[in-house]
């Protein structure tokens, strides 16, 4: 890390190890995501992968954009809403499929410093601390 | 920085990494003190360890749901706090859901805004604080309309009721009443003036507060008289001995200015359900005794049957005290002598008392002191609250007491445990 990437405040690097934890946490629910996607293709009741596809989502959408993640805060929500208004098995795991790699992609961006940065209205680091 | 100042705010996320977030943001200005909690359980665990002054509640937690837990704090949490529900769902049904629970505010999660957020923790909090200020104002209202202005004792009003509750008790029991008056007070307000008729009543009920025993209720009747409601070891016999000592410790002589005034006082007794069972029959049967009484020359007399002629309802009053009265009816003074863990020491300090949070400041003497408590006097009389905090000008910190008794102007407080 070179010395400009240094964390000027405490808080400034309890948000940054915040963060870390955030996008390593979503790689790993991506990857249940798309586990749950494929399960969707199986024959049997469903009820389970859906609510567990909900459970995700909901929590992404909440966490996403506290991080400035708000393109995913907004797909996350989509998703949580399929989950919620009933839609089929297939239109589901469309959704998934197409969500999980964005979710990679939007990640990636950020880490190449090319991502959309749309943070958190006033939130920690906003107000000049 | 923690102030003392700072809000105490429990957080209540299943979200790990959102309930840090939250509990950073808030924290960061250090006017905000976080307590986290990841389920229903650590919540109310937390919220039964110590007050908080707000709790922000995620509505769904997965296997638990943010309104269940609210009406869970309300119904087991005494004076519980205001809550904040933050939701990711964001829907207009959950906000009415919300409200119509009892929610004090709602912020959504998915466009967090720290100012929207602090704001509504803040109105939260500042609401609830003013509603209990109120709350404290009413009581203090309610206390002092209690108490009578000139004696210091309970009101016209609280007896009256007082009175009325007891007749109207599903199961009768027998107590009694004791009718105080003056019988020269209108003599004394025509020649000396009503302000010296007020000083002399005053003075009388304090003599009257400290013959009577604490655990019996005693209080003003009307301008001129006193009611003393008796309800333990109730029969003729207690009754009429009880009169006599009240003749006997209120005949007594008051320096008014320049004047010294003999107080005589008249007394008469009744006894429930025998002598009437209904305030004003009593209260009748009461006065008439007294008349009666007064008319002979009498210290006391009862409207019940004289069985206790052996303790002299018709000779003078006696000073001296037997054996048998000091068991039934201890004197109130060696009482408090007795509640008293330490002796207090005379010291004439000036103190300051701070009331509802140092709200209102009010100046006192402290007259005594000891480690364990102290007597204060204040120079206009007011109803004291249950707890408030003390400053011996002097003397260092300000300590909390509670009020252990006040007759008048005097105030008997304790210090509380760890208040040094």
């Amino acid at each position: 890390m070179s010395p400009s990437n240094v964390p000027a405040t405490s808080m400034e690097a309890r948000m940054a190890a915040l963060k870390e934890r955030f996008i390593e946490d979503t790689l790993l629910q991506t990857c249940e995501l798309e586990r749950l996607a494929a399960c969707l293709a199986q024959p049997g009741d469903k009820a389970d992968v859906r609510q567990e596809i909900g459970r995700i989502a909901h929590r992404l959408a909440g966490r996403a954009g506290i991080f400035a993640f708000s393109v995913l805060t907004a797909r996350a929500s989509e998703l949580e809403h399929f989950v919620l208004s009933h839609r089929s098995d297939a239109d589901l795991r469309g959704l998934t499929e197409t969500v999980a790699p964005e979710i990679r992609r939007v990640i990636r961006d950020d880490e190449a410093g090319c991502g959309v940065v749309e943070g958190p209205k006033d939130g920690p680091g906003s107000d000049g601390s | 920085m923690e102030s003392a100042s700072s809000i105490q705010l429990a957080v209540l996320d299943d979200d790990p990494i959102f309930l840090e977030y939250i509990s950073a943001m808030l924290g960061h200005g250090g006017d905000m003190e976080i307590t986290q909690a990841s389920n229903g359980q650590q919540l109310l665990r937390a919220l039964k360890a110590g007050p908080m002054d707000c709790v922000l509640v995620d509505y769904n937690l997965g296997a638990e749901n943010g309104l269940n837990i609210a009406e869970t704090i309300r119904a087991t949490i005494p004076n519980a706090p205001p809550i904040v529900m933050l939701t990711g769902g964001g829907s207009e049904r959950t906000a009415v859901k919300a409200f119509r629970s009892g929610f004090s505010d709602y912020v959504s999660k998915r466009d967090l805004n720290k100012h929207e957020l602090v704001t509504a923790i803040r109105s939260a909090v500042g609401t609830r604080k003013k509603a209990q200020s109120e709350t404290i104002e009413a009581d203090l209202i309610k206390k002092r309309l209690q108490f009578d202005n000139v004696t210091g004792l309970y009101g016209a009003q609280f007896m009256q009721e007082r009175l009325g509750e007891f007749t109207g008790r599903r199961a009768p029991s027998a107590f009694g009443i004791v009718l105080i008056k003056l019988r020269n007070l209108a003599q004394i307000r025509a020649s000396l003036g009503h302000i010296a008729g007020d000083r002399l009543l005053h003075n009388f009920a304090k003599r009257l507060n400290l013959a009577t025993h604490a655990g019996d209720l005693c209080g003003s009747l009307d301008d001129d008289g006193f009611l003393y409601l008796i309800d333990r070891d109730v029969d003729a016999r207690t009754i009429s001995e009880c009169c006599r000592r009240l003749a006997q410790e209120l005949t007594l002589e008051v320096n008014l200015d320049r004047s010294v005034v003999q107080i005589i006082p008249a007394i008469g007794a009744a006894m429930a359900p025998a002598d009437g069972t209904d305030p004003v029959a009593l209260i009748q049967a009461a006065q008439q005794a007294l008349d009666t009484a007064a008319a002979n020359g009498k210290p006391f007399g009862t409207a019940f049957a004289e069985a206790a002629a052996a303790v002299g309802a018709s000779s003078q009053p006696d000073a001296s005290t037997s054996p048998e009265r000091d068991r039934a009816e201890p004197s109130l003074i060696n009482e408090r002598d007795e509640r008293r863990a330490e002796r207090r020491q005379r010291v004439f300090k000036r103190g300051t008392m701070y009331l509802r949070q140092g709200d209102a400041v009010i100046d006192c003497t402290v007259r005594n002191l000891s480690a364990a408590g102290a007597l204060l006097r204040v120079d206009i009389y007011f109803a004291a609250p249950d707890r408030f905090d003390l400053l011996v000008v002097g003397s260092g910190n300000k300590r909390a007491v509670e009020t252990k008794w006040q007759s008048g102007n005097d105030i008997g407080v304790q210090f509380l445990k760890g208040s040094e």
